[in-house]
């Protein structure tokens, strides 16, 4: 299955992400706001194959260590940044968050790509060490974050086109 | 984006040993400006280890400070300080006595001589309470008595009040891991009462008491502190390493600081009594005028503040504030600097009281320890 990833850049921030180049056959954009245009440079096939409902995977820093993350055959490292190593953008590393209104809930079975958080603070609570992926768009509550050893929250990432679509279809990740 | 809806800090992250945050952004809201010298702060770390990769902070304005209030007169009468009053026959005048509002402040004046005819018996000397110091301490406020090569001997008037300090600037706000506080002035000091005038001294053949001496008047009220101005911090930083790369931080103007009040003018004493066969008393000093209250000082508008044993690094450089900007990758564009609150005027009087000092004008930089 082909997989496409847009991860957009904060709003802004100056992307950087032509440095995910090394992560071939995703499809990467860079935004200068939050939902603002794009532009796509495609490259070759993606082994991302992500998209489930499952939630679990904590602490699974090996968890996407097998997956290529674009370079065919090539070792993803799960501790990159999904800008560097977009192979990281998977249900196993991350718990993924987007707006009520493309399909967010913040539901304690929630927080895959097909089924994303609604807010980071529910997401940050309940990611224990796996990541937090966040799509771009507005959020309208404010983002605490208490008495944790770890916590690394990834912006930018293209939102579902609607409620429900989740992966496949421009979502979240992949 | 993180753009709440309501006040408050976009991202608080406190206690967290590894935090990472990338291709983010974090807007704050302007402080409400009803809610005077409020911050609009967009993160706020406390006790962390934070790291930020291509983010974006941004805070809105500050409010402006809190305005200095009406102070209630420290004047024990409307108008001047009760005036001594006339023999009573050959009994002396009544002195004036004048209480002030400050706690334990007042001032009498000093009844008049009996008169005897025998001899009259000199009056009573004005007193003041604190003992009023400003100018010649010498026969202020001493009695009159009468002597019979040469009559009456006047009463001496009563000293004028000390003035006091003006309120001190609004210096620097601190930041806690409560948050921002603001730095108001300080409050101007109440001036000092004037001493009471002396009393007649009273007289004999026929005998007739001398007139009591008026009170002298109490000092006015100091004038109030004007608030500090609220702050515009695009990351706050609490005992925490923060470390930034490519990051864009944006900061609005800080709330001004709010001027301090004028004091209030000193009361004018009290007229001594009069007296048209005995002596006369003598008037009371007047009061001094209170300080003005200081101004407080403008809220900072600041890309990264940080206190107690927080670090800063950006784009790999460790940062010794203060850093005026931010090198390229990364960014920081400053809103103006909250303006000081000038210092309350002083209060009228006798004696010429202190003004209050202007505030300090809120810091604007890229990296600020506070």
């Amino acid at each position: 299955m082909r997989a496409h990833i847009l991860i957009l850049a904060a709003a802004g921030v100056v992307s950087t992400l032509g440095a995910v180049a090394a992560c071939t056959g995703a499809t990467f954009s860079s935004a200068s706001g939050d939902g603002g245009e794009t532009t796509s440079r495609e490259g070759g096939a993606s082994s991302h194959t992500s998209g489930g409902s499952s939630s679990s995977g904590h602490g699974q820093t090996d968890a996407g260590s097998t997956s290529s993350g674009g370079d065919a055959g090539a070792k993803c490292d799960p501790t990159k940044a999904p800008s560097v190593a977009p192979c990281t953008i998977t249900d196993a590393l991350g718990v993924f968050v987007a707006p009520h209104a493309k399909g967010g809930n913040d539901t304690p079975s929630s927080g895959t790509m097909a089924a994303p958080f609604a807010t980071m603070g529910y997401a940050i609570a309940r990611a224990g060490t796996r990541r937090v992926y966040v799509c771009a768009a507005t959020y309208e509550l404010s983002v605490p974050v208490a008495t944790m050893a770890k916590v690394a929250v990834f912006g930018g990432l293209a939102c579902p086109a609607s409620p429900g679509s989740g992966a496949g279809a421009g979502g979240v990740a992949a | 984006m993180v753009k709440p809806i309501l006040a408050g800090y976009v991202l608080h992250v406190d206690g967290v040993g590894d935090a990472r945050f990338e291709d983010l952004a974090f807007e704050a809201l302007p402080a409400d400006k009803t809610l005077t010298g409020t911050s609009s702060i967009a993160i706020f770390v406390s006790g962390s280890t934070v790291a930020f990769s291509r983010v974006t902070a941004t805070a809105g304005a500050g409010a402006p400070g809190t305005s200095a209030g009406s102070t209630a007169s420290n004047w024990c009468a409307d108008g001047g300080a009760p005036e001594g009053g006339a023999a009573n026959g050959n009994g002396g005048g009544n002195s004036g006595t004048c209480t002030c509002a400050a706690m334990g402040e007042s001032s009498q004046g000093g009844a008049g001589g009996a008169g005897l005819a025998t001899g009259g018996t000199t009056g009573s000397p004005g007193v003041a309470i604190p003992p009023a110091t400003s100018g010649s301490t010498f026969a202020n406020g001493m009695p009159g008595s009468w002597n019979a090569s040469m009559g009456c001997m006047s009463a001496h008037p009563g000293a004028n009040g000390a003035p006091l300090d003006g309120g001190a600037a609004g210096a620097t706000g601190s930041l806690t891991s409560s948050g921002w506080t603001v730095a108001s002035g300080g409050a101007g000091a109440t001036g000092d009462p004037g001493q009471g005038g002396g009393g007649g001294g009273g007289t004999p053949a026929p005998a007739f008491g001398g007139a009591g001496g008026g009170a002298g008047g109490c000092g006015g009220t100091g004038g109030a502190s004007g608030g500090g101005g609220g702050a515009s911090i695009a990351i706050a930083a609490v005992d925490s390493n923060v470390t930034c790369t490519q990051v864009t931080l944006m900061t609005a103007a800080g709330g001004a600081g709010a001027a301090g009040r004028a004091g209030q003018a000193g009361q004018a004493g009290g007229l001594g009594g009069a007296e048209s066969q005995g002596c006369n008393g003598a008037g009371g000093g007047s009061g001094a005028g209170g300080g003005g209250g200081g101004g407080g000082a403008g809220g900072p508008s600041v890309g990264i503040a940080i206190t107690g044993t927080s670090s800063v690094v950006v784009d790999g450089v460790p940062v010794t504030p203060p850093a005026d900007s931010l090198a390229y990758p990364s960014a920081f564009a400053a809103g103006g600097s909250g303006a000081a609150g000038s210092g309350g005027g002083a209060g009228e009087g006798a004696s010429a009281a202190r003004p209050g000092s202007d505030g300090a004008e809120g810091a604007a930089a890229a990296v600020v320890k506070l």
